[in-house]
């Protein structure tokens, strides 16, 4: 009764993915975090009802489809590395033993929490960048305006 | 379902397809992983042109595990961003 994840299934292909439709198990689908809205391009009037340029940004599609593709890497990362550190290599049975069970709940936990931590850092990163490209420009700018 | 990127409705059609092929491609590549990550720890010795008989359950129970294993992480991992959106759904309420 367990989701299959062969990809051999004639037609229909099925996964382990945690947000597959088909998933018997999956009661809550999980979201990508909310903070991350493509940004939406559309028209917008101006008090002069003159039409304002549409907002530039990645294209809402691309960043959705992006996303999925994240977490589908994410989640084979995860599965991939928990196993190679949980799951005892020499394969006598075909169930998991308890040990290996809670191993990998706890791979998942502080995987994930590793993962916050280390988007804090690039974002971190991300901001001083962003601050020297700025100032650079501005530079730029004075020195060009003479 | 899985309206989850606030893609506009007219888009939302090209998303699940896109989906799709995410997921079959997924597939495939998990297939190609599953046969490597098992074939390493199990064959060991090339005496032979045909797996004998411990390589070969070897096999198929690290198959069998891995799969275990990739279900019991893609519940733990639906369950921490279940948390999580609980979390950040609170957060708005509260902050409003």
């Amino acid at each position: 009764q367990s989701a299959s994840c062969t990809p051999l299934k004639g037609g229909h292909s099925s996964s382990c993915l945690p947000y597959h439709s088909h998933h018997s198990d999956n009661h809550n689908n999980p979201q990508p975090k909310a903070h991350q809205d493509p940004s939406q391009k559309h028209c917008t009037m101006n008090f002069f009802g003159q039409k304002e340029e549409q907002p530039k940004g990645p294209d809402p599609l691309f960043a959705a489809t992006t996303e999925m593709e994240m977490y589908t890497d994410l989640f084979n990362k995860m599965a991939s590395t928990c196993f190679s550190k949980c799951a005892s290599q020499k394969h006598k049975e075909p169930d998991l033993a308890l040990g290996e069970m809670s191993c990998t709940d706890r791979c998942v936990a502080k995987y994930l929490e590793a993962q916050e931590k280390v988007g804090i850092v690039l974002q971190r990163a991300n901001e001083v960048q962003a601050k020297q490209a700025q100032a650079l420009a501005d530079m730029q700018n004075a020195m060009g305006g003479r | 379902m899985e309206g989850i990127p606030n893609l506009p409705p007219h888009l939302q059609g090209e998303f699940m397809r896109n989906l799709e092929n995410i997921q079959m491609k997924d597939s495939l590549r998990l297939y190609n992983h599953l046969v490597q990550a098992c074939f390493t720890p199990c064959v060991t010795s090339f005496r032979s042109k045909s797996l004998d008989k411990y390589e070969s359950s070897c096999v198929e129970h690290c198959a069998e595990r891995y799969i275990k294993m990739t279900q019991r992480v893609g519940l733990r991992f639906a369950e921490s961003q279940a948390l999580q959106q609980k979390r950040a759904a609170e957060a708005a309420a509260g902050g409003k």
